[in-house]
């Protein structure tokens, strides 16, 4: 070992690599950062200015002073609040049934002994793998032989069971909640529902936030599945509403570029709210150290 | 306060037998011990009877109710495990209320039972606080706490103490001695530590590999060990263990050590066979190096070179032979001044068990 002594850097050359494999790093992920965050911004820059100004050949960063026009013409082409609504409220009963459902059929599957579990289980995670333009038309068929088309609740039920949700909570209920607790529970004389509810829900808070953000992001930016159920403007879901007006005459992109913007706030903000949550660590102090 | 009666309970997880025969009843505010090594099935039994585990086969009745398909939270059973399972998201307060609020309790009457407990255990300054915020053994306290509040039938211990260091050992088994003389409450205890088993059980079922080894007193199980198991598990240093043989010279029994001869007692007369192999065991504590601590004359005496000391303290273990096999002695330190010394073996206090049956020989 001696001999290869000199092959060891010098505390200068591995401090001087470090710095430099960080400044590396910072400026990889400043740049993905700038990149992701880039059409965000411009959407909303472009949100201020006429159609003559988005349209120049010349790039500037600088705001308009259209927001006021943009905004009354926003209103005038499509119900732009019903819009807003109508994916708020599609959004948020989807999640919150998600979180419900999701919960219940992760806890099931790390729990319950029963008959035909693991085959259960690999179906549900083998159905990860078909890709969702596929159940599109049996999707369609469903809908309508249930009588749900231009109904929301087809827009948001068929998709609060979902195979990743319950993945999801079910590695989280197996990685990190001790089965003395629920065994505690049960002695202390909590039936199955309220070991659920009272001992597992709070402590699944940070798998239910995960899903929670996934979930939101989902039924919001959801497209093609409003587009094929719902067809009354009233009852048009945001994304439905903002691409409804590409296909008028001069389209007036300046309001198009606002109604985005206005429509990305509820996600920063479940974001914002959910990530919170995220925190780990909850179960500590339950067993041992 | 129950009587819990175990009528030949067996479990099997799959192909492997864990408990193989188990049949004991636990009397009326009893307070047994399961003592065994690690893997014998203690933990097993004591979840069957909790509801944790289904029962292969045979029966459980608690006060001649049989329970084997009464759902765990039915049976009213209070149980303190060994990581004390402390529900990590309700303070102390609501852990210790969680049962009562089950069971239907107002606000008024829970706060009365949890504040009765929390000052039993003193845990009145700690009661809004989070599981993660205790220390090992205010956590073991709460564990107490929750299971107290309950007044269940019976109170289920799996090792409650073994994460705690050792001097706070003492102290929570001295609080359990105590709490149980205050409620009277029928409490199964398993444990692996003999000390535990020894100060806190008026009974002790000794385990082995899913069988009974030996139920008895403290007391009994310790000086009439009915099986050489039993008698190397119990007493710390373990007893000395040495093949023997049994032989007859003109009308006198004699236990034959290699070259030694050592009279046969009395009590072990009667089971007494020509050339029969035993074990003859002896507790290191039960040889002395003066006379004068026996008080009766059924002494063998033996001289013995010393080979090698092991200073405990105030006691000390010396390592020789004797007819040519390994022998340990406790003794008092002071007592040893030459390497050269003479034991005496209280042949009241010897135990000699079967070599192939390992059972007993005393009647
Ligand atoms: N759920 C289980 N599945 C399979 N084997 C088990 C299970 N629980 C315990 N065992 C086995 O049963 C034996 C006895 O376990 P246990 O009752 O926990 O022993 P202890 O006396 O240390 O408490 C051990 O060998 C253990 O590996
Ligand atoms: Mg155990």
């Amino acid at each position: 070992m001696k001999t290869l002594a000199f092959l060891k850097p010098s505390q200068e050359v591995t401090t001087f690599l470090t710095k430099a494999a960080m400044v590396l790093l910072a400026t990889v992920l400043i740049l993905s950062a700038i990149l992701t965050v880039f059409p965000f911004i411009w959407s909303a820059i472009l949100s201020t200015r006429d159609r003559s100004e988005i349209f120049s050949t010349t790039i500037s960063f600088a705001l308009g002073d259209s927001l006021a026009i943009n905004y009354q013409r926003l209103l005038e082409i499509m119900p732009f609040w019903q819009a807003m609504f109508n994916s708020i409220y599609v959004a948020f009963v989807g999640t919150t049934i998600s979180l419900l459902f999701c919960s219940m059929g992760g806890y099931a599957f790390a729990v319950f002994k029963f008959k035909g579990k693991s085959f259960l289980f690999a179906m549900l995670v083998g159905s990860m793998m078909i890709p969702p333009v596929l159940s599109l038309i049996p999707y369609f068929l469903i809908v309508q032989f249930l009588g749900l088309l231009d109904n929301h609740i087809a827009v948001w039920l068929p998709f609060t069971t979902t195979p990743f949700g319950i993945f999801l909570i079910r590695q989280h209920v197996v990685s990190s909640i001790p089965k003395e607790l629920l065994e505690a529970a049960k002695l202390d004389g909590a039936g199955e529902f309220r070991t659920y509810w009272s001992v597992v829900l709070p402590l699944m808070k940070p798998a239910l936030a995960t899903l929670a953000i996934v979930q939101f992001v989902f039924f919001w930016n959801m497209f093609m599945q409003p587009l094929v159920v719902l067809n009354s403007p009233d009852q048009y879901v945001i994304t439905q509403a903002l691409r409804s007006v590409q296909g008028i005459p001069n389209t007036p992109w300046g309001s198009v570029m606002l109604g985005t913007t206005i429509s990305l706030l509820p996600i920063l903000i479940t974001y914002v709210c959910a990530s919170k949550q995220m925190i780990s660590g909850l179960t500590s102090g339950a067993v041992k150290g | 306060m129950a009587k819990v009666i175990f009528k030949n309970i067996k479990k099997s997880f799959d192909d492997v037998e864990v408990v193989k025969h188990f049949d004991f009843t636990v009397e009326d505010g009893e307070f047994v011990v399961f003592l065994g090594p690690s893997g014998c099935g203690k933990s097993t039994t004591l979840r069957m009877l909790a509801g944790l585990e289904s029962i292969s086969s045979g029966d459980i009745y608690i006060d001649e109710r049989l329970i084997n398909k009464v759902d765990a939270k039915d049976r009213d059973l209070a149980m303190v495990f060994q990581s004390y399972a402390l529900y990590p998201h309700m303070t102390v307060y609501e852990n210790i209320a969680f049962a009562l609020k089950l069971k239907g309790m107002t606000k008024k009457d829970i706060d009365v039972e949890v504040l009765k407990a929390a000052n039993i255990l003193e845990l009145e300054p700690l009661l809004n606080r989070k599981p993660k915020e205790l220390s090992g053994g205010q956590r073991q306290r709460v564990a107490m706490g929750r299971a107290m509040v309950r007044t269940p039938k019976v109170f289920l211990f799996d090792e409650p103490l073994s994460n705690l260091d050792a001097k706070l050992r003492g102290v929570m088994r001295e609080e359990m001695k105590v709490l149980h003389r205050k409620l009277q409450t029928t409490t199964i205890y398993v444990t692996h530590d003999q000390i535990e088993a020894m100060t806190l059980a008026d009974r002790i079922v000794i385990l082995n590999d899913g069988y009974i080894a030996q139920v008895g007193t403290p007391t009994e199980v310790f000086q009439r060990p009915a099986n050489k198991f039993v008698a190397q598990f119990i007493g710390n240093p373990a007893m000395n263990m040495m093949n023997a043989t049994l032989i007859e010279e003109q009308g006198e029994w004699y236990i034959q050590l290699n070259a030694l001869r050592i009279p046969l007692p009395e009590r072990f007369q009667k089971q007494a066979e020509k050339n029969r192999p035993v074990c003859l065991g002896i507790r290191p504590t039960d040889i002395h190096l003066r006379a004068q601590q026996i008080d009766h004359q059924r002494v063998f005496e033996c001289p013995v070179t010393i080979k090698e000391k092991e200073l405990l303290g105030a006691s000390i273990l010396l390592k020789t032979d004797i007819g040519s096999l390994p022998l340990v002695v406790e003794t008092q330190a002071t007592e040893v001044i030459s390497d050269m010394v003479k034991l005496n073996i209280d042949l009241d206090s010897i135990h000699l068990f079967d070599a192939s049956s390992e059972k007993s020989l005393a009647s």
